[in-house]
């Protein structure tokens, strides 16, 4: 079934899978994922029946915590998906086409699922017109979300751009500049509280592009790993291997100089680069980037390329809240009771946001996959 | 001086306000000084500021700092007092996504407890930590102890009770604004009327026979953390 | 700064008392929210007092729906001018405690390991009122002693009066400021106050030891203070630890804990010897000049920088700045001064220093204050004993003064010289109070009856057999409280803004029903609190329509100076000041302070001082959520550099033993500060509560009382001396 020239799951498909699924037969996946995904929705149902005072964690001193990172970790992930499509459809568009309508239809609901997490966070999700009724333009904030619609608005026309076989050079640069200008603003969004050095000013934006598509780029990868895995079909995995490298050797310089700079600079609140230096090292530099560089440089394979992958999701999930929470580590004024270095774990329920994320992605991509929905894509584009 | 100064110094800020009040709103230029030399760290404004805008758990608008400085038996102390710095070039305001924290034309940075999201960019971009986040918590889970925290706080002048967590001004960012529902009604804040070090002064300096206006104009008073570039219109006097 | 609408100005000017006081009630309430039009319907202004501590500043409470939403000072009164201290605000997390006590209690188990029954009030008192009648049967009134701390208590006092009781105790005197009073009624006949008749205000010199204001929250007095430093006074602080008052001094002097008194007598040294005292005050109103010259001649500012630790440079510099700025000097007499068991005589040395510079009845030092007296209530039938006529208990302490705890505890344990059986325990968490626990423990055992009247569930609590949960002191009516100021003196009332939660109940209700039961509703005619208050008022002349509008009834009094119209009178035996005392001298004590030594720390250990929070009242406020909320437990202060050399770190939790093997329960916080010396560790009292229905206090910090197990009794007057304590740190906890 086509509407605008979209592909929309079919109907017997559908049916055939959701029979499939009571009887089990759908692989665990699925049922991992769909359990994620009633689990998750219970959680962020808690979190707006209870209040946030019952269920999260943040507070005054760390008022952004993991729902926020969550939200800007797959905010990356989503711009990592339009420009691998960019990448991917400019320079290797044969074997890629076959994986453009999944990559960017990941794309969109990794989108989706960061905005889920940015919504149970805020005190008022409610009031979210205000954004259109009192815009601040003056506010990195107010532009994250204009360059956040957008982005979302271009991934829906790239898609159906995609699916409906039409080829368009200005959706496809728009598909470009699009999300460089969402990092930017998303980066500048942290950049631009000068009173927090672990935000550090404009090295952000940079870093968020560059993060962004290498985080981005590592689930395009996965994909493409398991769709080379399936079909055999190994050409493509060789780009997304050179592209996963340089990704980590630039972030590689990037948390390099971050640190570096971190480490330098001497105004209030620095020190907090000394005491995170540790951990950064370890699993921001070592973990994160150096072992999946080792892995890929060593073995050019579907399987290393999954690896590599997973690690770079996982350790930039981790990095994303690094970098959110421990901006908070110095409280700028400390009084009271209150610590000298502010503690933050998140509650059950803001990790059941991150489940429900994470697997409102998983699900919906399995039902899509399950459903042929990108096969007829991929068929399509492919003839 | 001498010991009803203290009284005279409320009278007078009194007046002050009266008169302040007889301006047009624009033509006010709130402002606060605060005396470190008589700050004795009572901390009676601290919870002054509590008990007067029924603040919940952690949330404090006036805490008073206190640091050692130098090495035993060189030591001295220095008692701060922080609430909202009022900011002439805020940071918080420009980064609010939806105007509702904003620079009134009398000087005092309000928060619309209506119109805020919630989002608490104010708190992060904030660098004397005067923002916080309500949450919805309460000193007590007892009925009768949350019929009073539920009560009207008086600030804004609104009718914000914490009742629940869908109702403002829970999932609000919250500051001192300088008991903007207390100046309105011709009364000085409560932090200064509570004082016990008399060191809290308050009024309009666009008056130049004010006695806030006296006392900072002299060549003894700073502003905390001033190369930040906030412009704050907190005054402490050294 | 310019003064121009000076209220002590214009009464010094105007000259005459009343004026003054036409002055101070006609000060235009409206910058406090009192004045405030009522923006609603059910809000409504009630005046009332403070009861978070015993300066019991007048507030106003507002009202809404019968709920307290919000106190404010009352400007009208002395005690706070409008203002309240960091505690005073915090009234509504006492009001609204959930942990509150809630309904009578009456325990079933074995005392110190309640089994609790929830009773109705018919029962408990019915239950009280029996016990109490076998025990007079068995051993008589004297066999009954109540401690006492608040100001509730005056309705027991005069039920228990009215019963024959004459054993009445209050650890705020003897384990807090017995000693200065007994020091300067020696010396002057007269106690220093309370509140304190210090004129700070208009000093030009100010010599503090200890008295740590700002922290402790002395409503007025800090304004005074603060408002005399800002008027150019000088000001020495002596203090083992940085206060926050120190820190505002000219002069810290960072003293060896426990040789005041060295110090002191080297002061007195000097002025004599350098000649600075007041010639002509002292041929006019002292004697025993000559005794005390001679008898401090071995006190020279050598020896005293040897004792203590101050250079003699120093020692002589005060005594110069004190004799130049002279009469216009406090030398403050503090007010905790159950410290070493020479407390006494340390006050009297105070006293006696501050009589050479001539300071009693002059601007700027102590002033003469004004009182107002309130007759009984009309109509009373006597009480059947007088205090005469009972075998005094403290005839061990000829200048006892009050009644001490120690010799109730004592009778209680010994049965000597009588049997004590039944303690009435009011507002006084005496567990943690009178420290030495082991001792007040093996006397509660004793008892067969301990009647506590709280309104928390205290320490003291699991010790009782029946517990009363009164009101808090915004539910309620209570005595009316008079208070001796500068000018004039302040009749106060109490007033209840709400009624009382739960099924807790107001003093005057408690005991006229009890009264009832005991058959002594002669004693309690009145239908009320409010009767009450009105039937005082009209007894006293003033208005009681006024009294409860104000809050406050301000009557005049005489100048506050000595002058030729204005003669002090002194209620010595000599009628002056004296700076021999031969009553010291009769009862074979030192005429004239004389120093004794105090034990050091031993290797290893540190002296343990403690002191007030400015934000908790010991444990009356510990579990105050307000209050909680800002400072939850206590810390372990200690000298930076010394805690470093133990590899202790800020935060880092520790456990203490002292001298006597004793191990407090529970954790404490170090706190490494540059605010203290070497030789002594410092926390705030009222910590380590062990109660657990105090939700929120119970096992937080460190109690200094579970480790002060060596008390000193001081001999004069039996005050119950605490800082001769030594703690080990030990780390792990
Ligand atoms: N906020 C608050 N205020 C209070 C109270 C409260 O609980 N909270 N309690 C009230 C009551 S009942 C009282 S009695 C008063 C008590 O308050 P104060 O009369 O001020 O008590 P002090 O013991 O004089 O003061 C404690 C100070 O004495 C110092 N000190 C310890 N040892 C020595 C020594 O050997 N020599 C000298 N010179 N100084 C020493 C300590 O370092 C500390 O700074 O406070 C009253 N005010
Ligand atoms: N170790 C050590 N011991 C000390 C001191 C110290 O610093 N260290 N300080 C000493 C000094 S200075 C003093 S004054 C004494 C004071 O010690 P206490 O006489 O014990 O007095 P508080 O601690 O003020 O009050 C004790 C109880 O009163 C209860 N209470 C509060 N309000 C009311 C009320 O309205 N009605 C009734 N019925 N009860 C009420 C509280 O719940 C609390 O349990 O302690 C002395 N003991
Ligand atoms: S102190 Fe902070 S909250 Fe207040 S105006 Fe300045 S930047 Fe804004
Ligand atoms: S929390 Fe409210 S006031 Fe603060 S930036 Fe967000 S919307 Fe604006
Ligand atoms: S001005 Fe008002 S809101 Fe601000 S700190 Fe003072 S009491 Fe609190
Ligand atoms: S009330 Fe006044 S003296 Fe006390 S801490 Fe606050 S500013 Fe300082
Ligand atoms: S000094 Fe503070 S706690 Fe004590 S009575 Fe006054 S306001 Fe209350
Ligand atoms: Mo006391």
């Amino acid at each position: 079934m086509k509407v605008f020239g979209v592909y929309l799951p079919q109907k017997e498909l559908l049916c055939e899978f959701s029979a499939d699924f009571i009887k089990g037969k759908t692989g665990i996946w699925s049922y991992i994922a769909a359990l994620g995904v009633i689990l998750g929705a219970i959680g962020i149902l808690s979190i707006f029946l209870l209040g946030h005072g019952e269920t999260t964690n943040t507070s005054s001193y760390v008022p952004w915590g993991l729902q926020i990172s969550t939200y800007v970790y797959f905010a990356l992930v989503s711009g990592g998906c339009i420009f691998t499509n960019f990448i991917g459809t400019r320079f290797f568009y044969d074997h890629y086409k076959p994986l453009a309508s999944r990559i960017i239809f990941m794309g969109l609901i990794t989108a989706i699922a960061g905005f889920a997490s940015l919504a149970s966070e805020l005190g008022h999700v409610e009031r979210m017109y205000m954004f259109i009724i009192s815009p601040n333009p003056t506010s990195p904030m107010f532009w994250m979300s204009v360059w956040y619609t957008a982005d979302i608005a271009i991934l829906i026309v790239e898609y159906i751009c995609i699916q409906s076989n039409i080829h368009s050079k200005r959706v496809l640069y728009a598909s470009f500049i699009i999300p460089v200008i969402t990092y930017c603003s998303l980066g500048s969004l942290f950049g631009a509280v000068g009173t927090i050095p672990y935000f550090y000013s404009s090295l952000l934006p940079v870093y968020f592009i560059f993060t962004g598509f290498l985080t981005g780029n590592a689930l395009c990868a996965l994909i493409a790993a398991m769709y080379a895995r399936k079909r055999g079909n190994n050409e493509i995995i060789a780009s997304f291997i050179s592209m996963q490298k340089i990704g980590l050797a630039i972030v590689l310089i990037l948390t390099l100089s971050r640190i570096i700079i971190g480490l330098t600079g001497n105004a209030n609140g620095y020190e907090v680069f000394k005491e995170t230096l540790p951990q950064n090292i370890l699993f921001g530099v070592i973990a994160a980037l150096v072992i999946p560089y080792i892995i890929l440089a060593k073995n050019i394979t579907k399987n290393s390329l999954l690896i590599s992958s997973l690690i770079v999701l996982f350790t930039q999930f981790m990095a994303r809240l690094d970098l959110v929470v421990e901006g908070f580590r110095m409280p700028n004024f400390q009084v009271y009771d209150m610590p000298a270095r502010t503690s933050y774990t998140p509650s059950i329920y803001e990790l059941l946001v991150v489940v429900f994320s994470v697997s409102i992605v998983a699900i919906i991509y399995i039902v899509c996959e399950k459903t042929g929905l990108f096969e007829t894509a991929g068929i399509k584009g492919g003839e | 001086m001498e010991q009803s100064a203290d009284r005279d110094i409320l009278e007078i800020m009194q007046k002050d306000l009266a008169k302040a009040l007889n301006k047009p709103r624009d033509k006010r230029r709130w402002a606060m000084a605060i005396d470190l030399k008589k700050c004795i760290g009572c901390h009676a404004c601290t919870t002054g500021c509590m008990s007067e805008n029924l603040t919940p758990p952690e949330i404090h608008y006036r805490p008073v700092k206190e640091e050692e400085i130098g090495e035993y038996p060189n030591t001295s102390l220095r008692f701060l007092p922080r609430p909202c710095m009022q900011c002439d070039a805020p940071t918080c305001t420009p980064v609010c996504p939806v105007k509702a924290t904003y620079k009134r034309d009398d000087g005092i940075v309000t928060i619309d407890y209506k119109k805020c999201i919630g989002c608490r960019y104010c708190l992060v971009a904030c660098p004397y930590g005067a923002r916080s986040a309500d949450v919805g918590h309460y000193y007590t889970g007892e009925m009768h102890g949350k019929s009073y925290e539920v009560e009207n706080s008086g600030e804004y002048g609104g009718n914000f009770k914490r009742k629940n967590h869908w109702r403002s001004p829970i999932g609000n960012a919250r500051k001192c604004h300088f008991c903007l529902h207390r100046i309105e009604k011709g009364e000085l804040t409560r932090c200064t009327t509570t004082c016990l070090g008399s060191a809290t002064y308050f009024g309009d300096i666009s008056d130049p026979d004010a006695l806030i206006t006296k006392v900072i104009s002299k060549p003894n008073v700073i502003k905390y953390r001033e190369d930040l570039g906030t412009k704050p219109r907190v005054y402490y006097i050294l | 700064m310019s003064i121009k609408f000076s209220r002590r100005t214009f009464m010094k000017f105007a000259g005459t008392a009343t004026a003054g006081v036409a002055a101070v009630a006609s000060v235009p309430p409206k910058f406090i929210s009192w004045a405030e039009e009522a923006e609603k319907k059910e809000a409504k202004k009630v005046a009332t007092f403070c009861e978070l501590c015993f300066w019991n500043c007048s507030l106003i409470a507002k009202t809404e729906n019968d709920k307290v939403v919000k106190v404010d000072g009352n400007p009208m009164s002395l005690r706070g001018r409008g203002r309240l201290c960091g505690r005073g605000n915090a009234a509504l997390g006492a009001v609204y405690d959930p942990d509150r006590l809630k309904f009578p209690l009456v325990n079933n188990g074995k005392r110190g390991e309640p089994v609790w029954k929830r009773a109705t009030w018919d029962e408990a008192l019915t239950l009280t009122a029996s016990k109490m009648e076998k025990i007079k049967k068995e051993y008589g009134p004297e066999a009954f002693a109540m401690f006492y701390h608040g100001t509730g208590a005056s309705f027991w006092k005069h039920l228990l009066h009215a019963y024959g009781v004459t054993t009445f105790a209050a650890p705020s005197f003897a384990q807090c400021r017995g000693p200065r009073d007994i020091g300067f009624y020696l010396t002057f006949g007269s106690d220093a106050g309370s509140p304190e008749y210090y004129d700070f205000s208009r000093s030009r010199y100010i010599l503090l030891f200890g008295s740590h204001l700002g922290e402790n929250a002395h409503n007025s007095q800090v304004q005074d203070i603060v408002a005399g430093l800002a008027g150019g006074a000088k000001l020495t602080v002596v203090d083992p630890r940085l206060s926050n008052i120190a820190s505002k001094a000219d002069r810290w002097l960072p003293i060896r804990p426990a040789t005041d008194m060295a110090f002191l007598l080297a002061l007195i040294r000097s002025v004599i010897e350098e000649g600075l005292y007041d010639r002509e005050y002292l041929s006019k109103y002292a004697t025993g000049l000559e005794e005390l010259r001679q008898a401090v001649q071995e006190y020279t500012p050598q020896w005293g920088e040897k004792e203590t630790g101050i250079s003699s440079e120093d020692i002589v510099a005060v005594a110069r700045e004190l004799g130049k700025n002279a009469p216009n000097v406090i030398i403050g007499g503090g007010r905790f001064s159950a410290w070493y068991g020479d407390d006494t005589q340390r006050s009297r040395a105070i006293a006696i220093l501050n009589a050479l510079l001539g300071t009693w009845g002059r601007e700027g030092g102590y002033f003469i204050p004004s009182g107002a007296k309130i007759p009984e209530y009309p109509g009373l039938p006597d009480y059947p004993h007088s205090e005469k006529e009972l075998p005094k208990l403290d005839a061990a302490y000829p200048f006892a003064g009050l009644q001490t705890t120690t010799s109730i505890k004592n009778a209680t344990i010994t049965g000597n010289p009588y049997p004590v059986k039944a303690w009435f325990v009011y507002g006084s968490n005496l567990i943690k109070t009178m420290n030495k626990k082991e001792e007040t423990e093996k006397a509660i055992k004793n008892l067969d009856l301990l009647v506590a009247i709280e309104t928390m569930p205290a320490d003291i609590i699991k010790y009782a057999d029946v517990v009363f949960p009164e009101c808090t002191y915004m539910e309620r009516h209570d005595e009316l409280n008079t208070g001796k100021f500068k000018w004039a003196g302040e009749i106060s009332i109490r007033q209840p803004a709400m009624e009382p939660l739960y099924e807790s109940k107001p003093s005057w209700w408690i005991t006229k029903e009890l009264g009832a039961k005991l058959g002594l509703s002669a004693y309690f005619p009145w239908k009320d609190g409010e009767e009450y208050i009105k039937g005082k008022c009209s007894a006293a002349g003033i208005s009681y329509e006024e009294l409860k509008a104000n809050g406050i009834i301000l009557k005049p009094g005489k100048s506050p100076y000595i002058s030729a119209e204005n003669e002090p009178e002194f209620g010595t035996p000599s009628g002056k000041i004296e700076l021999y005392s031969s009553q010291l001298k009769e009862k074979g004590f030192d005429p004239v302070p004389k120093y004794t030594k105090h034990p050091e720390p031993p290797e290893g250990h540190f002296r343990l001082l403690f002191g007030r929070s400015p934000l908790h009242t010991f444990s009356r406020t510990t579990n105050n959520f307000m209050l909680d909320d800002l400072v939850k437990e206590n810390a372990l202060w200690i000298n930076a550099k010394k805690g470093k050399e133990l590899g202790l770190a800020d935060g880092e939790y520790v456990m203490l033993e002292n001298r006597d093997g004793v191990k407090a329960p529970g954790r404490i916080k170090v706190k490494l500060t540059q605010r203290l010396r070497d030789d002594a560790v410092y926390m705030y009292h009222g910590f380590g509560v062990h109660s657990r229905a105090m939700t929120r206090a119970d096992n937080m910090g460190i109690a200094d009382d579970d480790l002060i197990t060596d008390i000193f009794i001081d001999p004069l007057m039996g005050g119950t001396a605490m800082r001769r304590n030594f703690v080990k740190i030990v780390k792990g906890a």
